[in-house]
C-alpha cells in the first residue's frame, strides 16, 4: 500500500516540507518537493531512521553543583528520549567526574553511551 | 503549610494588637512604641501588600498637590466642596504632614521636596489653568502656594516636557515630598520593633472573640489575646469591622494604573500634569532612584479587593497622554504597570472613619480615606490619644530610641564608603542585580529585617526592579533567601503564600502522563 | 589607586569574551584580565545543555558547556586571568574602570577594553501584557537557569510565548524534564528561531504551535492559572472575538534580547539604535579609541560560533591597540543598510585588509541577491530574519570601490 509521508528537511533556511511517497510502510518509492541532493538525502535517513542526540542533566551528590550536564555520544531513535529521561531521573552522579566520562554505559540497550559534558570538581 | 507560617506562640498578648500592616499600621505601631504598651501588629500578607504599595508615595498638603485629592473627589462624592474647613481628614494631614520631618530623619528614610507642575498645550487648557487660579483665589491660603510660570522657565526645570507648553502653574516645592512608600512603612515598622513592638505576617484574621474582657484575635496562625485593638486592614477594614463589632459601613474601592518607565528616558523632575479634567486626569512622577512613574487618575470601581490588575485600555491612554506631556514617553520605555487600589468608606466617602464600636469599646475602627500618606502620622496621634481617653494606660519609655538606620545603598556610596562596607562584610562587593547595582550584603540585610519573599526583598532593597525586572537576579536572590532562612529553594515564594518561584525539584515530575 | 598594568581588561567571560581574550595573548598581549560578574566562566553556555554549538567553529556537534569548556582551558593555559564574582560598575571614556567583589573595590585603567556583555532578555511588560502581576511568569532563559543550573522546575503546564530559540529550547527541555508544553504562542506568521529546532523541539513532541496570535491577558491572581490567546491582524493588534483561554501554571516569554550596553553607555560609547549595540569599524573598535566589542554586546547573534569568531578580531585588534600596533587607517567606508537589510555590523570599514560582514534581512525572501555595493553579489535560496548572513570581502574587492565613494549599500533583492 501506497502513502505519503511530510517531512521537514533543515538542512538550510528553506526548511522544504518533503513529501515521501512509501510502500509497504518501509520502501521508500519517492521523494518530492525537496531542492536539494542534501535535502533529498537527509529526510530518506530521517524517515529511516529519525535518531536524536539527546542532551539533558543528572543530579549529583555534590554539595555546590546540584546538576551535571550530560548526553548521549551517539544519537538514539527519538521515540526512546524520554524513556532514557525516565532511566537518568534515577541516576545520581558523585564527584569528581571527567569530561566525556561514561556515566551510563550503553543505555537502555540502544546503543549509545550518557557521558558527560562538563568537570564536576568536589 | 510552608514554614514560614510556623504556628505563634500560645502565649502572644498584648495591650494593644493592631491590624494592618500598612501606612498607617505602621505609624500607630511606632507611636506605641515609645510607651510602656505591649503592642503586636498583625499582618495578612507581608507588611505594605495592600493601598501603601500602589501609590507614588507624594505626601502632601495644601497646594496644587491637592488636585489629585481633588481627581477622586470629583469621581466617587461629585458636587462636594474643593475645601471643607471643618474636616477633620484635612486637619490630619496638614497634622501629619508636618509630623513626617521628624520621622524622615529619625528613620533615614529618603525624601525630596517635589514641585507641582501643571502645564497647558493649547487654548482650551490654558482656560482650565485660569480657571484653577482663581479657584485658590476664592477658596484662600490652602491652594496659594502657587505662580504662573512662563515657557521658558517652564523648559528649564522640567527639559523633558513637550516643545508646545504655553505656560503653566507651579507652586513652591514646599508642600509636597516624595519617598518610597514601602521604604517609610519598612522603616516605621523596624524602628517599632527595634523598640519592642512585636510584628506578626502572614496572619489573616479569621474571627475575634470579645466577651467582656480581653479579646481573643483568631488567625491562621494562631491566637492572640489584646486588651485594645486597632483596625488599620485598609481595603478589609469593613470585614475586620464586622469581627469586631457593630459595623454600619462598607468598604468601596477604586483601581488606577501606575506604570514605571525606563531610567534611561529623559528625566521628569517635578509631580508633572496637564490641567486635570475630571475622568481624564494624569500625572508624571518622578521617583527618587530615577525612573518617571506615570499615573492616571481613571478610579474605576472594583469589586474584588485583591485586584490590582492593569488592562490594555487604560495603559494606551495613560501612555497617550502622558506622551502629550513628554514626547519621550512611549510604549517602548515601559518597565512595568500594575494597578493601584484606593479605599473610601460608604458612610462619607470624603472623611475618614477613626471610631470605636458602638458595641466593643475597646475595638477602634480606623478606614482613612486618601491621602493616605500624608496623613499617617497625623492619624496615629489622634488613634493614640482616643485610646487614651478609653482607658489605655500610657507610660512614656525612658529608653525609647527613635533612630534607624536604612540598609546601606552600595550603588549611592563613594569608592571609599563602598570599601568600609565590603571589609566590613565582603558581601557588600558581591553585586547581585546588576540592573540596580544591589548587593548580596543589602539583601541578606533586608532577609535579617524581615523579607521572607522575593518581592518583598525587592521591596526593601530594590533587587529585581531594574529593566530586566528580576531576570538575572531572580535565580540568585531565591538561593540567597533559601540559604539565610534555611528552607529549600522550592518553598521560596514569590510574594504571598502559594506563589512558589521554582515549586518542584528537577526530576520529580512524572513522565509518563507524555 | 589605579592599576595600570593590564594591557587588555574584557568585561565577560562567555563565548565573546574568552574568544577576545584568547587572541589577545596571541597577538602579543602580556596581561589579559577577563572580569566576569558570575560565579563561574563561560557566560550562559554554562546553561546551554542542549547541543548544536561548534558545528562551524570546531566541526564538531558540541554543547554549550563542552564548547565553554574548550575556551576557557585554551584561555588557563595561555594564563589568562580570570576574575569570577567581579563586577564592573563603572566605566570611563579614559578606559578607568571600577570593579566590586567581596575584595573589595578594584580601579583599572587597562589599555585596551573589549566589551563582551552579551544580552538581556525583553521582558513581559516591555511587550504590554496587560492583567496580574501573579507568580509564574517569566523569561525563557530565566527558566532555563533554573533547570539546567540550580536544579528546579518553575511549573508543571507552561505556555511559551514567542518561538525564539531559546523558547523552542525550552519547549524540548521542559518536555523531557516532565512538564506539559501546551502551546508555543508567535506573533509573526513564521518561527522566531531555526529550523532545525523547529523541528527537533516542536515538531518532535507534537506541541501546538500558533503562529500570528498573541498572549492578551493574563489570568491568575497569586499564582498564574491561565492566559488568553487571540489572533493578530496584519498590524499585530488582536482581533476582536478570536480569543481564547489555555490554562497554565507557567508562562514563559522568549520575546527578544537587547544587547546589555548600560556600562558602554558610561564610557561614551555610540550606539546603533537598530542593533542596540556600539556602532563599530572593521577592528571591532567603538567610537572610544581602545574601547572595542565583541558578540551579543554588539548584535545578537544566532550561533555561538561566529560569536566567537567576530570576538577573535576584536581581541586581536585590542591587543595591537595596547601594544600601540594598530594599522592607520587607509580609507573609511561607511555601510548603509539598504533594501530588506535590517542592519549591518561592522558599521564603518577601512580599506585595509579583508574583513566579514554580518547582516541581518528585514523580511524572509526566496531566490535573493545579496549585493554589497558593486564590488560583492552573491544569490542566496533564502533569506530570514532568524538568520544571520555573513559575506567575506577581500582587500582586493575592497580596493574596487571607486575613489570618490565614502558610503556603499548593502541590499538583498528579489532576483529577476
Amino acid at each position: 500500500m501506497t502513502k505519503k509521508i511530510e517531512i521537514r528537511c533543515i538542512k538550510c533556511p528553506l526548511g522544504c516540507l518533503a513529501e515521501i511517497a512509501i510502500h509497504d510502510e518501509n520502501d521508500v518509492l519517492d521523494v518530492a518537493n525537496t531542492q536539494c541532493k542534501d535535502g533529498k538525502g537527509y529526510v530518506i535517513a530521517e524517515f529511516k531512521s529519525p535518531v536524536r542526540v539527546l542532551t539533558a542533566t543528572v543530579l549529583t551528590k555534590s554539595g555546590s553543583s546540584k546538576l551535571l550536564p550530560v548526553k548521549t555520544n551517539r544519537p538514539i531513535h527519538k521515540t526512546r528520549l524520554l524513556d532514557c529521561m525516565d532511566f537518568i531521573s534515577k541516576v545520581r552522579v558523585g564527584p569528581p567526574i571527567r569530561m566525556g566520562q561514561v556515566i551510563v554505559s550503553n543505555i537502555l540497550n540502544l546503543g549509545a553511551d550518557l557521558v558527560s559534558t562538563d568537570e564536576l570538581k568536589n | 503549610m510552608s514554614i514560614l507560617q510556623e504556628p505563634l506562640n500560645k502565649s502572644l498578648e498584648a495591650d494593644v494588637a493592631i491590624i494592618g500592616g500598612g501606612i498607617v499600621g505602621a505609624c500607630i505601631a511606632r507611636e506605641l512604641s515609645q510607651y510602656k504598651v505591649e503592642t503586636v501588629l498583625i499582618e495578612k500578607y507581608e507588611l505594605n501588600a495592600g493601598q501603601s504599595r500602589g501609590t507614588l508615595g507624594l505626601t502632601y498638603w495644601g497646594g496644587l498637590g491637592e488636585v489629585g485629592s481633588s481627581i477622586l473627589k470629583s469621581v466617587i462624592a461629585p458636587g462636594s466642596p474643593l475645601y471643607d474647613p471643618e474636616s477633620i481628614r484635612l486637619r490630619l494631614q496638614e497634622k501629619g504632614y508636618y509630623m513626617w520631618f521628624q520621622r524622615l530623619l529619625e528613620l533615614d528614610i529618603d525624601y525630596k521636596f517635589v514641585k507641582n507642575l501643571i502645564i497647558a498645550t493649547n487654548e482650551e487648557e490654558l482656560k482650565l489653568l485660569d480657571n484653577m487660579h482663581k479657584l485658590s483665589f476664592e477658596i484662600g491660603p490652602f491652594y496659594m502656594d502657587h505662580r504662573y510660570i512662563e515657557r521658558d522657565e517652564i523648559l528649564e526645570i522640567e527639559p523633558a516636557v513637550t516643545k508646545d507648553v504655553i505656560r503653566g502653574l507651579v507652586d513652591s516645592g514646599r508642600l509636597t515630598f516624595r519617598a518610597f512608600p514601602p521604604e517609610m512603612t519598612y522603616a516605621l515598622v523596624e524602628n517599632a520593633q527595634q523598640n519592642g513592638v512585636e510584628i506578626v505576617e502572614d496572619a489573616e484574621v479569621t474571627g475575634i472573640t470579645h466577651n467582656g474582657g480581653a479579646q481573643v484575635i483568631h488567625t491562621r496562625r494562631g491566637d492572640i489575646k489584646a486588651n485594645f485593638v486597632v483596625n488599620a486592614a485598609g481595603r478589609f477594614a469593613d470585614e475586620i469591622a464586622r469581627m469586631g463589632g457593630h459595623c454600619d459601613w462598607k468598604i468601596e474601592l477604586f483601581k488606577c494604573p501606575l506604570i514605571v518607565m525606563d531610567k534611561s528616558l529623559p528625566r521628569i523632575n517635578n509631580f508633572t500634569m496637564l490641567p486635570p479634567i475630571p475622568g481624564r486626569p494624569l500625572v508624571l512622577s518622578p521617583t527618587n532612584e530615577g525612573n518617571t512613574f506615570v499615573v492616571a487618575g481613571l478610579y474605576t470601581k472594583v469589586y474584588d479587593r485583591h485586584d490590582l490588575s492593569t488592562d490594555r485600555e487604560s495603559i494606551n491612554y495613560a501612555i497617550n497622554e502622558a506622551h502629550r506631556i513628554s514626547p519621550s514617553i512611549t510604549h517602548q520605555g515601559i518597565i512595568r504597570s500594575f494597578g493601584g487600589l484606593r479605599a473610601v468608606n460608604n458612610r462619607n466617602p470624603e472623611e475618614n472613619i477613626i471610631e470605636f464600636a458602638p458595641d466593643n469599646p475597646k475595638f477602634l475602627n480606623c478606614a482613612i480615606r486618601l491621602p493616605g500618606m500624608a496623613q499617617a502620622p497625623g492619624v496615629a496621634d489622634y488613634v493614640l490619644d482616643r485610646l487614651g481617653n478609653h482607658g489605655l494606660e500610657m507610660v512614656k519609655k525612658s529608653d525609647f530610641n527613635p533612630y534607624r538606620t536604612k540598609i546601606p545603598r552600595f550603588r549611592e556610596l563613594s569608592d571609599f564608603y563602598r570599601r568600609q562596607l565590603i571589609e566590613k562584610d565582603p558581601r557588600y562587593g558581591h553585586v547581585v542585580c546588576r540592573c540596580e547595582t544591589i548587593t548580596e550584603g543589602e539583601i541578606c540585610e533586608a532577609i535579617r529585617r524581615g523579607a521572607r519573599s522575593v518581592d518583598s526583598v525587592k521591596m526593601r532593597c530594590r533587587a529585581g526592579m531594574g529593566r530586566c525586572q528580576g531576570g538575572f537576579c531572580g535565580p540568585r536572590v531565591v538561593s540567597i533567601l533559601a540559604r539565610e532562612l534555611g528552607i529549600p529553594e522550592e518553598q521560596i515564594r514569590q510574594k504571598e503564600e502559594g506563589t512558589f518561584v521554582v515549586p518542584y525539584r528537577s526530576k520529580e515530575l512524572s513522565l509518563r502522563s507524555q | 589607586m589605579i592599576s595600570k598594568d593590564i594591557d587588555v581588561a574584557v568585561i565577560g567571560s562567555g563565548p565573546a569574551g574568552l574568544a577576545a581574550a584568547i587572541n589577545a595573548k596571541e597577538a602579543g598581549a602580556e596581561n589579559v584580565t577577563i572580569l566576569e560578574r558570575a560565579e563561574q566562566p563561560g557566560g550562559l553556555l554554562h546553561q546551554c545543555v542542549h547541543n548544536g554549538y561548534g558545528l562551524t567553529y570546531f566541526n564538531e556537534d558540541l554543547t554549550g558547556p563542552e564548547y565553554a569548556r574548550r575556551f576557557i582551558e585554551k584561555a588557563m593555559d595561555l594564563r589568562v586571568d580570570i576574575e569570577l564574582e567581579s563586577m564592573v560598575i563603572d566605566l570611563s571614556p579614559d578606559k578607568e574602570l571600577v570593579c566590586s567583589s567581596k575584595y573589595g573595590l578594584k580601579k583599572l585603567q587597562p589599555r585596551a577594553i573589549v566589551l563582551a556583555m552579551g544580552c538581556r532578555e525583553r521582558t513581559r511588560q516591555q511587550i504590554l501584557i496587560p492583567g496580574f502581576n501573579p507568580s509564574g511568569i517569566m523569561t525563557a532563559g530565566t527558566a532555563q537557569r533554573y533547570v539546567n543550573c540550580e536544579g528546579y522546575i518553575p511549573g508543571k503546564e507552561v505556555v511559551i510565548l514567542g518561538s525564539g530559540d531559546v523558547g523552542m529550547i525550552m519547549a524540548r527541555r521542559l518536555t523531557l524534564e516532565g512538564v506539559k508544553v501546551k502551546a508555543v504562542v508567535e506573533i509573526l506568521p513564521y518561527i522566531g528561531g531555526l529550523i532545525r529546532n523547529e523541528v527537533q523541539c516542536l515538531g518532535d513532541f507534537n506541541i501546538p504551535v500558533y503562529l500570528s496570535h498573541t498572549v492578551t491577558n493574563i489570568h491568575g491572581q497569586q499564582r498564574i492559572e491561565g492566559v488568553s490567546v487571540s489572533k493578530v491582524n496584519k498590524n499585530f493588534e488582536p482581533i476582536e472575538g478570536t480569543e481564547f483561554r489555555i490554562d497554565c501554571d507557567l508562562l514563559l516569554t522568549s520575546v527578544g534580547l537587547i544587547p546589555e550596553n548600560e556600562l558602554s553607555l558610561k564610557a561614551g560609547v555610540k550606539i546603533d539604535p537598530v542593533t542596540g549595540g556600539p556602532i563599530v569599524n572593521e577592528n571591532m573598535e567603538s567610537n572610544v579609541s581602545g574601547i572595542f566589542a565583541g558578540g551579543n554586546v554588539v548584535h545578537v547573534n544566532d550561533l555561538v560560533d561566529n560569536v566567537s569568531l567576530e570576538s577573535q578580531i576584536s581581541g586581536t585588534r585590542a591587543a595591537e591597540y595596547a601594544l600601540g600596533k594598530t594599522l592607520p587607517s587607509v580609507r573609511r567606508i561607511n555601510l548603509k543598510a539598504g533594501e530588506n537589510i535590517r542592519y549591518v555590523v561592522p558599521q564603518t570599514i577601512d580599506v585595509g585588509k579583508d574583513v566579514t560582514i554580518y547582516m541581518r534581512v528585514r523580511e524572509p525572501r526566496e531566490k535573493v541577491r545579496l549585493g554589497i555595493g558593486s564590488i560583492y553579489s552573491e544569490n542566496l535560496r533564502v533569506v530570514k530574519p532568524s538568520e544571520m548572513l555573513k559575506a567575506k570581502i577581500t582587500l582586493e574587492q575592497l580596493r574596487e570601490i571607486k575613489g570618490e565613494v565614502s558610503e556603499i549599500e548593502v541590499s538583498c533583492v528579489k532576483r529577476g
